[in-house]
């Protein structure tokens, strides 16, 4: 199809009328789960050890009946296999089963006693890709509120584990006091809704009949897509956003031909996951910091403070959001907190482009949503969920090998979002509830920052499905993803410039 | 230095035994298969009958009244001296001396002028069960047990809810005593 265009481009310009091209409304329902309180209200003296408890509390009635299933009725050698309560319960000798959290001890983990040895020596080692020892010291662990039970055997060699995901392991103890595990099992995918079903549900407690309203199910577009783009790293130093401004004006249905730009009428929304904007100051270590010299003036030193990423990353936002709404995820280098959930980038941030946020203190989603990150919501019905890379990233250290959408799969059987979470990866100490436990089977699930565009689909025991995506660097590789709503299929949109050199 | 002392107690029905060191409690190793009374995790097994728990406390004790709207069973018989709580509601929570008869070779001496609201809470807090007991109010975590469905005794949320009334209140502290300790300053504020 872009052949035809490829003509209409080197043509001298016409008189013919052109039809206005709309772009297909988007139906659009956020859930807040990774809000957190504002202000005074959200504590920090909670202790990270209630999040085990809350994820053990959670997932273990789930891994228990699935471990229960499968080992329950085996008989080996006359003996059944024993359910046991706590980890330390477990006997020498005897074929039994428990469940519990992983944990894996590796010395090569970040300590803290790094950090006070930067203090006395010159600087600290470089931080590491990975975390696996290579003379094999790691050590892997289940631990519940009793205590630790060390685990060998050849299923932790098959299976990937990472600290905090829950699992149940069948096997007995041998003499050195470690578990030889013959099996294992994981939660595995929950309970996927329906498509429409939070809407329809929202529309029979609105209109108080049992069905919803004809009206409704006319505004549900057939044929829509929803892009999503990662890893823009705008800074505002360099000259070379050629491959930027190619994307907005792609989105813009300003790029190429008539064709073309009817199906760029299709998309929907725009979905940003995570670091827009690349590290445009240099970040000083603690000994260079506290030998300049910084004069503080309003309360910002105006030497180091550069405003030129925030600025062009507005602007950006600001051309494109007439057109299309967008919903951006805050990443790793953007200027939202460092620990999970990142909140939501501040309105303050863009002042062009807070025109088309919602009024503070309304419920409905804006046009131009700036949400939590990790982050679920319906798009079309469909649950999607998404974050913008660092959980993956961490599971990334613990395991040996590249494949991440085998992470983004394991991550979704353990049930947990982030399950490094306390351990590696900084998050807020939640007391009440661990929000990363995922309760609901997504539709569609993409991490963003990810090294190269993957996509797969993966499979639930009760008939779930799940389309997994790695999305990647726009700075790197200049891949935007089209994900089609109605099949759930996905293709990226690769934006290069011809290098003259 | 083991205790030589003997209880004064008149109305124990207990015998006071001799210091043994061939006691179970004792020993270290792990606990047996069929030893179902120490561990506090078997606290939640569903046993259905109803428990007498043995709280020993000063003759000058209040007696506890629970109000009725607080506990599901109604019968609650409170006696002066050796105060019985029966318990006919399942799952029936281990109260900290119950079921330990044969351990206990004596009074536990530095716990008498502990008010017995704050020992029905200090069990509470450690057991282990329902959650860590540092960094949250006991109130807090009560309500989180419950809404985890770990089925948390409900006459500790009526001690609790007593302690927040100034009449009734033995002057037991809002968050756990190891916590306290520890120089836990955890907010209040809900």
């Amino acid at each position: 199809m872009a052949d035809q265009d490829v003509d209409a481009l080197l043509q001298a310009p016409s008189n013919d009328e052109y039809p206005t091209i709309d772009r297909i409304p988007s139906s659009y329902n956020p859930l807040h789960s990774f809000d957190l309180a504002k202000g005074d209200q959200k504590h920090y003296q909670q202790q990270y050890g209630d999040m085990y408890f809350l994820r053990l509390a959670k997932l273990k009635p789930a891994v228990e009946e699935i471990a229960a299933e499968a080992w329950g009725e085996i008989e080996t050698a006359g003996e059944s296999i024993r359910r046991v309560d706590r980890v330390l319960d477990v006997r020498q000798g005897e074929l039994c089963w428990v469940a519990g959290t992983i944990y894996m001890d590796m010395p090569l983990k970040p300590n803290i006693l790094d950090d006070i040895s930067k203090d006395h020596w010159i600087s600290a080692p470089p931080p590491r890709e990975k975390y696996i020892s290579p003379s094999g010291q790691d050590q892997i662990m289940l631990e519940d509120e009793s205590g630790r039970l060390r685990l060998i055997g050849t299923p932790l060699q098959i299976s990937t584990v990472v600290t905090g995901c829950i699992m149940a392991v069948m096997g007995t103890e041998n003499a050195n006091g470690d578990f030889e595990i013959i099996d294992m099992k994981v939660p595995d995918l929950p309970r996927q809704p329906q498509r429409w079903e939070r809407d329809e549900a929202s529309a029979v407690l609105a209109n108080g009949n049992g069905k919803s309203s004809k009206k409704e199910q006319k505004e549900r577009r057939e044929g829509s897509k929803v892009a999503i783009v990662s890893g823009l790293g705008i800074s505002g130093d360099e000259g070379d956003t050629l491959t930027l401004d190619l994307l907005m004006e792609y989105l813009l249905g300003e790029a190429c031909g008539q064709s073309t730009q009817q199906e760029i009428g299709n998309i929907s929304r725009l979905i940003i996951a995570g670091n827009s904007i690349s590290e445009g100051t240099p970040l000083y270590s603690r000994d260079e910091l506290s030998d300049k010299k910084t004069s503080k003036k309003y309360g910002y030193d105006s030497a180091a403070y550069n405003p030129a990423p925030t600025q062009r990353l507005d602007d950006f936002l600001a051309t494109l959001l007439p057109s299309i709404p967008i919903t951006m995820l805050p990443g790793e280098g953007d200027p939202a907190n460092i620990s999970l959930p990142q909140q939501p980038i501040h309105p303050a941030m863009f002042p062009r482009s807070r025109n088309y946020s919602p009024m503070p203190g309304s419920t409905e989603p804006g046009w131009f949503d700036s949400v939590t990150n990790p982050w679920e919501g319906d798009i079309e019905g469909w649950r999607m969920m998404g974050n913008g890379g660092q959980p993956i990233d961490d599971v990334f250290k613990y395991v040996e090998g590249e494949e991440r959408l085998n992470m983004m799969e394991n991550l979704l059987r353990w049930r947990c979002g982030a399950p490094t979470a306390p351990d590696t990866l900084w998050c807020y100490p939640f007391q009440d509830k661990d929000q990363f436990v995922i309760e609901e089977c997504p539709h569609v699930y993409f991490v963003g920052s990810q090294p190269t565009f993957e996509t797969t689909v993966i499979e639930g025991p009760t008939g779930q499905t799940v389309r997994l995506i790695a999305v990647p660097k726009f700075k790197e590789t200049g891949e935007m993803v089209l994900l089609d709503i109605d099949t759930l299929e996905v293709e990226s949109v690769i934006f290069k410039v011809f290098n003259d050199s | 230095m083991p205790t030589t002392r003997r209880k004064q107690n008149a109305t124990s029905t207990r015998s006071q035994s001799t210091l043994s060191f061939n006691n179970k409690s004792a020993r270290i190793t792990k606990p047996s298969v069929h030893d179902t009374t120490a561990t506090s995790k078997k606290a939640q097994s569903k046993s259905s009958e109803p428990q007498q728990i043995e709280v020993e406390d000063t003759p000058a004790a209040d007696t506890v009244e629970i109000e009725p709207q607080e506990q599901p069973p109604a019968d609650r018989q409170d006696e002066q001296e050796q105060e019985t709580i029966s318990i006919p509601v399942q799952p029936t929570p281990r109260k900290k001396k119950a079921a330990k008869p044969s351990t206990k070779s004596s009074s536990r001496i530095h716990q008498q002028s502990v008010p017995l609201h704050e020992k029905i809470l200090r069990h509470f807090d450690l057991s282990s069960q329902y959650g860590p007991c540092i960094g949250i109010t006991r109130l807090s975590r009560w309500r989180r047990a419950d809404t985890l469905g770990l089925d948390p005794p409900v006459e500790v949320l009526a001690v609790l809810l007593r302690e927040e009334d100034k009449k009734m209140s033995q002057g037991c502290g809002k968050i756990a005593y190891i916590d306290e300790l520890g120089g836990g300053r955890v907010g209040i504020v809900e």
